[in-house]
């Protein structure tokens, strides 16, 4: 696709910019935090307990959000914690999409029996419920973030490995794959440089849409516990603790809470956007 | 008014991503009760645009100047209502694909019936009878009026295309007969629509490439190049000593079933982009009778003969 | 003309069948028990309708599918049934253009990649620089000009697009070529530049053409010898002249007649075929397969199916009734056509 047609429909297109910025500035504050930020969001400090939200009286030395109930700072917690989930959900997509590539090109390209077990092997994935999984996971082999990791990527890897498929078996009746067959290029060959490069488009848009959901699975998991743990901060499990101080500091699953949901709407943005752009029956 | 059809002066632009696009730029025709007009070109002549606009079924980012007058009267400028109620009424338009151009989800006798409906006020009673009636003007079994559009073959669809276009007798017919169908039910279809012609003297513009179905069905021609007419005249006069040279290459390129030929003329360059128009005459770049006139200025239509028409400053040009 | 007695045959396909499981007990059968030899040096032309199995025969010996039953043999060599490495030296000999000049080229890679990479698949100009030398002389066998090389296909028009197609197929030093309906997307102008580049190219490098068309016309003018397909046989096959000018089964007749013609000299008659195509399913090996819609058929039609014979030298026609189809063409639902 033309890379000035596809600039100037990104331009254009508003979700895609608002989505983008959003996102792009929700990732450099979250992963240059430790930079500016001047409280441990670890140490508990009890003379500071459950003060109110400064906003910006003492600028960046005073709690801008306030502080929890053991008295940290919540914008240090938010911003470590929105690096702890960022990152988990990178790791858990960059990962999926590995997985559910490399097995969707396979069963796409190849097809017959081995297309009909990876298939089978999605349908298996696709009925054990991540809760379930989660709970199974973390409570034989422990609550690290490893396992977190690894119980997101079971529950999610099917559908890249779904979208794959379909994208190749659609390519591979194209003639220039028949074009490489004739001129002696083995199956390998053929999958890597002839079939890959035409199914990224449909990668990187569902990648982009599942940030969002995978950072909100992270967040119900830690929320029930069995994600990040504390004291380590994630959006989850600060809504879950703030949970009992509702009423009286509502600021303490406020503040986790709108975080959440700008950063899952950004990448969600992010995703439309590019479907748009990279989506070839749209009217120009 | 005598014409039936008469298009002046027809401007069509579209405005892309990427650029503007010229589709029509100074389109002028007329189109007689009765008269079967052929009308020739490549892709990106202008010819299924020129159709649209007849029936101002332009899309939305096309922007037009001229005139299409259908009876007397400006089909721009005719209101929602009356445009509909011309459409598929006075006149109908047969479309390139038989597959698509059916819903799949309603029977071919529906269809047809629906046509008949809406604008003859039938009920539904009669509109049935009459798709029956019909579809076996068309060669097609009565009883196949509960067909759904998958049960049929591509060139009985092609046929339910007719039937329903033809259902309202209109006084004009547009159509761009497929080119995905075989050549033997292509035989079957130009002979049904010769006889339907006949019958009730529907004028006709037929649409296509392909010079040899414009032969055998149209008693006039107009070859089209980057949204122009630059021959047009009797189908005898024009095929058997074309003038223009874009005319003559088109003739000289096509591999006859009749003669020998020992090569193909292929015409040089590429065909005109409507984004990216040449000055003066559009055909100017690829021709070997080019010289410093035609560079600069577009030539008018003249009249070689009666018959024969031609835009083309070889051929003498300026006002006539 | 080839002198068939002196040559044997470059690629030859003994009853070569193809048949499709659709459901439970229904195959399509594609194609049906062809033969036919293909000399070197010349263009055979394999004409039908949709449905034929023209396109499936294509596709069959260049092993993109795999037959049936039946052997193909190139310069007397099997190449059916084995596999990549013990056909070496033989498959890259054998190219294939594609009709639809969209697909036939991948849309994420420059024209120079798509070039390439037939050398980088089989291993022949070892550095960067040997391989650009190769790229550059192919573009100049087919006239590309070289600035098109950055370009990606979207960029070119549908005549490029298959001019780079065809530099593709010569990559290999091929010496046959399958042309599947090369010119059959591309408008009038376009087609006559492909069809003349075709045959130079031909002549130049000695090739030797399958081609395979729906278009009588350009059949014609490119091919030495032709072969008619119905319904997955071929009813009649003979050189090009004696196709047109001694057309003998009832199929090719009705063919011939149907295509539109600018001529305005006589009133040719056109036979106009009832009914429509029937289906390939499980089709009833035991009778003719045109004699429903033919105009001639008989009770021994329903009967049997009538063998490809030669009724006379270089002239097979696949019909109980062949010599006499040109007598009974008067008998046919005609319609003359008047202008």
């Amino acid at each position: 696709m033309d890379k000035k047609v596809l600039l100037k429909r990104m331009k254009g297109n508003p979700f895609f910019v608002i989505g983008a910025i959003l996102a792009l500035v929700i990732l450099i504050v979250c992963f240059c935090s430790p930079l500016f930020i001047r409280f441990n969001p670890i140490v508990n400090s009890t003379a500071e307990k459950l003060h109110s939200p400064e906003g910006l009286k003492n600028g960046l030395s005073g709690h801008i959000f306030g502080t929890d109930q053991l008295g940290r700072d919540v914008l240090s917690r938010l911003l470590i914690g929105g690096r702890f989930s960022l990152l988990i959900a990178f790791i858990v997509v960059i990962l999926q999409t590995l997985i559910g590539t490399i097995l969707g090109i396979i069963a796409g390209y190849i097809g017959g029996i081995v297309d009909s077990v990876i298939m089978r092997l999605c349908d298996v994935f696709l009925a054990i419920p991540n809760l379930i999984l989660a709970i199974a996971i973390m409570s034989v082999l422990g609550s690290s973030p490893k396992n977190l990791v690894i119980v997101l990527v079971v529950s999610g890897w099917v559908s890249y490995c779904k979208v794959t498929r379909n994208s190749v078996r659609v390519v591979k009746n194209q003639d220039f794959v028949h074009a490489s067959q004739v001129m002696g290029a083995g199956k390998m060959h053929i999958m890597m440089t002839q079939i890959f490069p035409n199914v990224t488009t449909n990668l990187i848009i569902l990648a982009s849409q599942e940030i969002g959901n995978t950072i909100l699975i992270e967040a119900a998991l830690s929320f029930l516990s069995l994600g990040i743990q504390p004291p380590t901060p994630s959006w989850g499990n600060m809504i879950s603790t703030g949970r009992t101080y509702l009423m009286v500091r509502p600021w303490l699953v406020l503040v986790p809470g709108i975080a959440l949901m700008l950063t899952v709407l950004a990448f969600n943005f992010l995703g439309d956007g590019l479907r748009d752009v990279f989506d070839p029956k749209r009217v120009s | 008014m005598d014409h039936l059809l008469q298009i002046q002066d027809l401007c069509v632009e579209f405005k892309t991503e990427r650029a503007v696009s010229k589709a029509l730029n100074g389109v002028n025709l007329t189109v007689d009760k009765g008269e079967s007009l052929g009308l020739v070109g490549e892709s990106g002549a202008g010819k299924t645009t020129t159709a649209l606009a007849s029936l101002n079924l332009l899309s939305k980012n096309a922007s037009h100047k001229g005139d299409i007058r259908f009876q007397g009267k400006s089909v721009f400028q005719m209101k929602d209502k009356e445009l509909l109620d011309i459409r598929g009424d006075k006149i109908s338009m047969i479309f390139q694909n038989p597959l698509t151009a059916l819903n799949p989800v309603f029977t071919v006798g529906e269809q047809i019936a629906m046509v008949l409906r809406v604008h003859r006020g039938m009920n539904k009673k009669d509109a049935r009878k009459q798709a029956g009636e019909l579809l076996e003007m068309v060669g097609i079994p009565r009883n196949r009026v509960h067909d759904f559009p998958n049960q049929l073959s591509g060139g009985m669809r092609q046929r339910v295309g007719i039937a329903s276009s033809l259902a309202c007798n209109p006084e004009l017919l547009i159509a761009e007969p497929t080119t995905a169908l075989d050549v033997t039910i292509q035989a079957q279809i130009l002979e049904l629509m010769k006889n339907l012609q006949e019958q009730y003297n529907t004028s006709l513009i037929m649409i296509t490439h392909n010079l040899g179905i414009i032969a055998e069905l149209c008693h006039k021609v107009a070859v089209m190049y980057a949204g122009r007419i630059i021959e047009y005249g009797t189908v005898r006069e024009v095929f058997s000593t074309p003038l223009h040279p874009y005319t003559r290459g088109l003739l000289g390129a096509l591999p006859s079933l009749d003669e020998d030929k020992k090569r193909l003329t292929a015409i040089p360059g590429n065909v005109a982009d409507p984004r990216k128009l040449p000055t003066g005459c559009r055909f100017h770049p690829r021709c070997d009778l080019q010289d410093n006139k035609c560079a600069d200025k577009c030539p008018e239509m003249i009249c070689i003969t009666e018959d024969h028409y031609v835009e083309c400053w070889y051929h003498g040009g300026g006002n006539d | 003309m080839i002198k068939k007695s002196e040559k044997e045959p470059l690629i030859e396909i003994k009853n070569l069948k193809k048949h499709f499981d659709i459901k439970r007990k229904e195959k399509l059968h594609a194609v049906d028990d062809i033969s036919l030899q293909i000399y070197p040096g010349e263009t055979l032309g394999l004409v039908g309708e949709s449905g034929c199995g023209k396109s499936t025969i294509g596709n069959l010996i260049m092993r993109l599918l795999e037959p049936t039953s039946g052997e193909i043999l190139y310069q007397g060599k099997n190449i059916n049934g084995k596999s990549g490495k013990e056909n070496r030296g033989i498959t890259e000999k054998m190219q294939i253009i594609f009709q639809d000049p969209y697909s036939s080229l991948n849309p994420k890679k420059t024209v120079r990649n798509i070039l390439e990479e037939p050398f980088l698949v089989q291993h022949i100009g070892k550095t960067k620089k040997e391989r650009i030398f190769l790229i550059d002389e192919l573009c100049e066998k087919v006239d590309l000009n070289k600035d098109l090389l950055d370009y990606y296909p979207h960029e070119l028009d549908g005549g490029m697009r298959q001019v780079v197609g065809i530099a593709r197929a010569l990559s290999l030093s091929a010496e046959f070529i399958v042309c599947d309906e090369p010119v059959s997307s591309l408008d009038v102008s376009v087609q006559a530049k492909i069809i003349n580049m075709l045959m130079d190219l031909q002549k130049q490098f000695g090739l030797t053409y399958l081609f395979i068309s729906h278009d009588l016309s350009v059949v014609k003018h490119i091919s030495d010898r032709i072969a008619v397909m119905y319904l997955g046989q071929i009813v009649e096959m003979s050189d090009t002249e004696t196709m047109f000018e001694n057309t003998l089964h009832p199929y090719s007749i009705a063919l011939l007649s149907a295509v539109p013609k600018i001529d305005f000299s006589n009133d040719s008659e056109r036979i106009v075929l009832k009914g429509d195509v029937p289906s390939p399913v499980n089709p009833n090996m035991n009778k003719c397969r045109f004699a429903k819609r033919c105009w001639m058929a008989q009770e021994c039609c329903t009967q049997a199916c009538p063998p490809l014979v030669e009724v006379e030298p270089g002239h097979k026609v696949a019909c109980f009734f062949a010599k006499e189809s040109r007598e009974r063409m008067k008998d046919t639902q005609k319609v003359t056509k008047k202008l």
